[in-house]
């Protein structure tokens, strides 16, 4: 039996170690991974709760992000937890599989230190990699600080591993901008962190040596389509309540909450823009000296990425009268993905809030305050003015003459 | 525990053992895939976890809604096969471990196939690393020396002067032109505790292999030649005297290394073929026979006296 | 909220330093933030890492800051980094050196009328700890110059934080963090 750690109350810890405590408490069986900046310390620091005893389940050390997905896919059929942690490169490696395990529908838990994709090569934080996956089928889930990451892993297991479910999930964090900052994150004792997850509970598992099953099959024009259709009927149908049914057990077990549109004064907001990541607190805090002024400002963030809350976002935004998208990976040829699906979103609905879209913070390029203030002035002018008074697509704190398309 | 070494006496027997892989598959009529699976699987009575590589045994073996498998098997794309089943012994290693075994006094075999396009191209790197890893695995490679489930493309196993749709034989070329890579040495030199090369046709070396190899603790690859009529070009009832041609002509030697060091050979032909017989039965090579080309033949042949010599050489001096 | 900017070497532990003196703060009720600036350095490179403690909950995670106290725990780096970037007219710097704060101020005119105050951390910890790794000993410094705890709570906080290394290196890095706290001027 693995030991237990006595935590304390509160531990400083940053967001790559919120990750692997989670999965130290959670007691995964199988984690197979591959180092990869920034994520890289989640499996060190796992193999070093495994080399002293404090998991013991199977660690596997492979060659590429490729074969750890496919590792963790094998062992996940085999009937048992696992997860493993990747970023950026690792994660592009990584896709091929990503598809096939939500296809075979394998409860899987990723966790994603988000870092930019290359060329140029580049270590830093942005989404680039998160948003790569998001039609790969997994939930995901977005964490704003290294508390987040803690409790998100927890939520994680708790909703892929339900059997109505039985889709795999990624915990996303900002690298190094929370994957490598230390802050304080309130911990649970193991027993009640293991609890919250509970015991595994294999089904279709294929070391059930009395029931065979075969995974991983083939279909063409005759079951494909019923089978992405079955899977995108769980995502969208089944996970997002039990998504905040975990949320809602999750409040009672710890007093945090989590929803899937995080808001922040937005009851009577005019304004107001929608990022993730990091970039939602410190707006949160942007705002708050915006509303000492007087200006009607709000953020809204969102949790829960995929499966998209789009009828939770459109009830947020039904009175906002502009709203800016920051998108923290380069759109390439078309416009941020937040801008699309905000605009999507509040198509169909009453709501016609003026729409612009920036984009920010590509490869760790630091957002300040004082950018967001510069948007929030933006939007002000936009809700004045009933239309955009700037280009559709900014770019933000980008050196030398400004950006802008469209 | 130990498992029990399956007892088979005679062909007949062996062909109608237990029947964990069906007949009922959509291989072409002929295709030595399903032989030397059938082979691999009737040599135990063990439980079985297998895994399949993309390509033609997997495509015409789990068609949904139906499955050609009656041991538990997992596909997951072209180059992963030995990392499926790696990730699921370490799941029986983790649940053992944690007393969670649904059967804990039964120790199953995890077995990958994967074709040679599997195997010594794209998913050579996943099974380097699980052999360098040590996972308690057999890896049996169907080498038809083509991508026989996208139409007959050339594999780093394809050997030269074979025609295939990406290097075909032409006016102003002879087909492949690169020599067949040296899977058995690769592997050997991997330390793997057992390496062996099979032929269907030579069914009681194999199935002494393969328990061999089962009995083996830690990674075993086996090479199995699998004469493939579509893309080798010969008709379906001439699979196992192709397979015979293979290994009587010693384009196909048959032989094992224990440990990457002691090599032995398994089987000498009584009567040894001309290389040109074994090429001349397949229309692969068909242009071969020609007055512009037949000079590759007698390479062929000079090559296969070389490698056959080394062999010998080396299983003299035990290295 | 309280702002500490630290400037290092890849390699002479100011991630671990802020991380630690994080660590610390956190026991007393307040919220902190630890981070780094990172690229693809190796040891050796000029860096900076950054401390924030708040009363509140620290939700700013932009990586701009006008700190309120600069540690340079590598004595060239007064001369070849911007260690007064975003300065605020009482930002008060702890700087590693073997000279006194005259010398120190006379060689680098740039800390001409700031609040200025010096400590040989890489002495101090070659000499205690037998390594140049003079994160631990700036702590101690720190400890003097902020007035921010007491030294027996700090330390006995510190011999917690460092509970991983052998007895003989945290009995060590106590001498250096009390030898600091004395020395700094
Ligand atoms: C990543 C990837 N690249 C290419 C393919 C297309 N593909 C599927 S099977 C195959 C060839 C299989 O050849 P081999 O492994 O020799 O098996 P065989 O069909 O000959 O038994 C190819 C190229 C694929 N499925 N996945
Ligand atoms: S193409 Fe070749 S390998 Fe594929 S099923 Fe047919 S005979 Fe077998
Ligand atoms: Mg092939």
């Amino acid at each position: 039996m693995a030991e237990t750690i006595e935590l304390r109350d509160i531990e400083v810890w940053d967001g790559n170690m919120a990750a692997s405590q989670a999965l130290r408490q959670v007691q995964v069986d199988v984690v197979a991974a591959y180092p990869i900046t920034p994520s890289t310390p989640i499996v060190e620091n796992y193999a070093n709760f495994e080399a002293n005893g404090y998991v013991d389940g199977e660690f596997v050390m492979v060659e590429s992000e490729h074969a750890a997905m496919s590792g963790c896919i094998g062992a996940s059929a085999a009937g048992g937890r696992v997860a493993t942690a990747t970023s950026s490169q690792g994660f592009a490696l990584m896709v091929e599989t990503l598809y096939s395990a939500s296809g075979m529908r394998l409860p899987i838990i990723l966790n994603v230190a988000n870092r930019a994709l290359g060329a140029p090569l580049n270590v830093n934080g942005d989404h680039s990699d998160m948003y790569l996956g998001r039609d790969s089928g997994w939930i995901q889930l977005d964490a704003y600080n290294p508390q987040h990451v803690y409790d998100l892993n927890f939520i994680a297991f708790k909703v892929a591993e339900d059997h109505d479910v039985r889709l795999p999930a990624m915990v996303h964090q900002d690298g190094f901008m929370t994957s490598h900052t230390a802050q304080g994150v309130h911990t649970m004792t193991d027993e009640v962190g293991y609890g919250f997850v509970g015991e595994f509970q294999p089904m279709n598992d294929m070391l059930d040596l009395d029931h065979p099953v075969t995974h991983g099959v083939q279909t063409e024009e005759d079951w494909h389509f019923e089978h992405k259709a079955r899977q995108q009927h769980a995502l969208m149908t089944v996970a997002l309540p039990k998504i905040e049914a975990a949320f809602d057990a999750f409040e009672k077990l710890t007093g945090r909450r989590y929803n899937l549109v995080e808001t922040h004064q937005m009851e009577d907001a005019e304004i107001a823009v929608i990022c993730m990541g990091s970039s939602v607190e410190t707006a949160m805090e942007v705002v708050n000296e915006l509303r000492a002024q007087g200006i009607k400002a709000g953020v809204v963030g969102i949790r829960v990425f995929r499966p998209w809350p789009l009828e939770q976002l459109a009830q947020v935004l039904k009175n906002v009268k502009a709203i800016g998208a920051l998108d923290r990976s380069s759109p390439h040829g078309s416009v941020g993905m937040l801008f699309n699906e905000v605009a999507g979103t509040l198509f169909n609905t009453d709501a016609k809030p003026v729409l612009t879209n920036y984009i920010y913070g590509l490869g760790g390029r630091d957002l300040t305050k004082a950018h967001l203030v510069g948007i929030f002035n933006d939007l002000k002018a936009n809700m004045d003015a009933g239309k955009p008074t700037t280009p559709l697509q900014q770019y933000i704190g980008l050196r030398g003459p400004k950006l802008s398309f469209f | 525990m130990m498992s029990e070494i399956k007892k088979i006496k005679n062909l007949k027997e062996f062909s109608t053992s237990a029947d964990r892989f069906e007949g009922a598959n959509l291989l072409c009529p002929g295709c030595a895939h399903s032989i030397i699976v059938r082979e691999v699987l009737n040599a135990t009575n063990d439980d079985l976890i297998l895994a399949a590589s993309t390509g033609c045994l997997e495509v015409c073996t789990a068609v949904y809604p139906y499955t050609s498998w009656d041991a538990s098997w997992i596909h997951i794309g072209f180059e992963n096969g030995s990392t499926a089943v790696a990730g699921a012994e370490a799941m029986y290693k983790a649940l053992k471990k944690k007393g969670r075994l649904k059967q804990p006094d039964r120790k199953p075999k995890f077995v990958a196939f994967g074709g040679d396009g599997a195997t010594y191209d794209i998913g050579f790197q996943w099974i380097s690393g699980c052999f360098e890893r040590g996972h308690d695995m057999m890896y049996v490679c169907l080498d038809n020396e083509v991508y026989a489930n996208t139409g007959g493309q050339r594999s780093s196993s394809t050997p030269i002067g074979s025609s295939a749709t990406t290097s075909p034989a032409g006016r102003t070329s002879y087909g492949e032109k690169k020599n067949k890579k040296d899977m058995m040495a690769i592997m050997a030199a991997h330390g793997a505790p057992y390496v062996a090369q099979v032929s269907p046709s030579k069914w009681k070396d194999m199935v002494a292999k393969i328990q061999k190899g089962f009995a083996t603790e830690g990674p075993v690859f086996i090479n199995a030649v699998s004469p493939c009529t579509t893309e080798w070009k010969f008709s379906p009832e001439d699979t196992i005297s192709i397979a015979d041609l293979a290994t009587d002509s010693l384009v196909f030697p048959l032989y094992e290394i224990i440990n990457g060091t002691e090599l032995n050979i398994t089987y000498r032909p009584k009567n040894i073929i001309p290389v040109r017989d074994y090429l001349g039965a397949q229309g692969r090579f068909k242009h071969l026979f020609t007055k512009q080309y037949e000079y590759l033949i007698d390479e062929w042949q000079t090559r296969v006296d070389a490698k056959w010599e080394a062999l010998q050489r080396r299983e003299e001096a035990r290295v | 909220m309280l702002e500490i900017r630290w400037h290092s070497r890849a390699g002479q532990g100011a991630v671990t330093g802020a991380k630690g003196l994080a660590d610390v703060v956190s026991t007393t009720g307040k919220h902190v933030q630890a981070f780094a600036f990172y690229g693809s350095a190796k040891r050796g490179a000029a860096m900076t890492a950054y401390n924030r403690v708040d009363d509140q909950v620290i939700m700013n995670h932009e990586k701009f800051m006008a700190p309120d106290y600069v540690l340079v725990i590598d004595p060239a780096l007064v001369y070849v980094a911007d260690f007064t970037a975003f300065e605020k007219p009482d930002t008060v710097y702890i700087i590693t050196t073997h000279l006194s704060t005259e010398e120190l101020v006379a060689s680098q005119p740039k800390l001409q009328g700031k609040k200025v105050y010096t400590v040989d951390c890489i002495k101090i910890s070659q000499e205690t700890i037998g390594k140049a790794i003079p994160n631990t000993p700036m702590l101690g410094a720190l400890m003097k110059v902020s007035g921010m705890y007491e030294m027996d709570f700090f330390k006995e906080n510190m011999i917690r934080v460092l509970k991983k290394l052998p007895q003989k290196i945290i009995d060590a890095n106590m001498i250096a963090i009390q030898r600091a706290y004395d020395e700094v001027k």
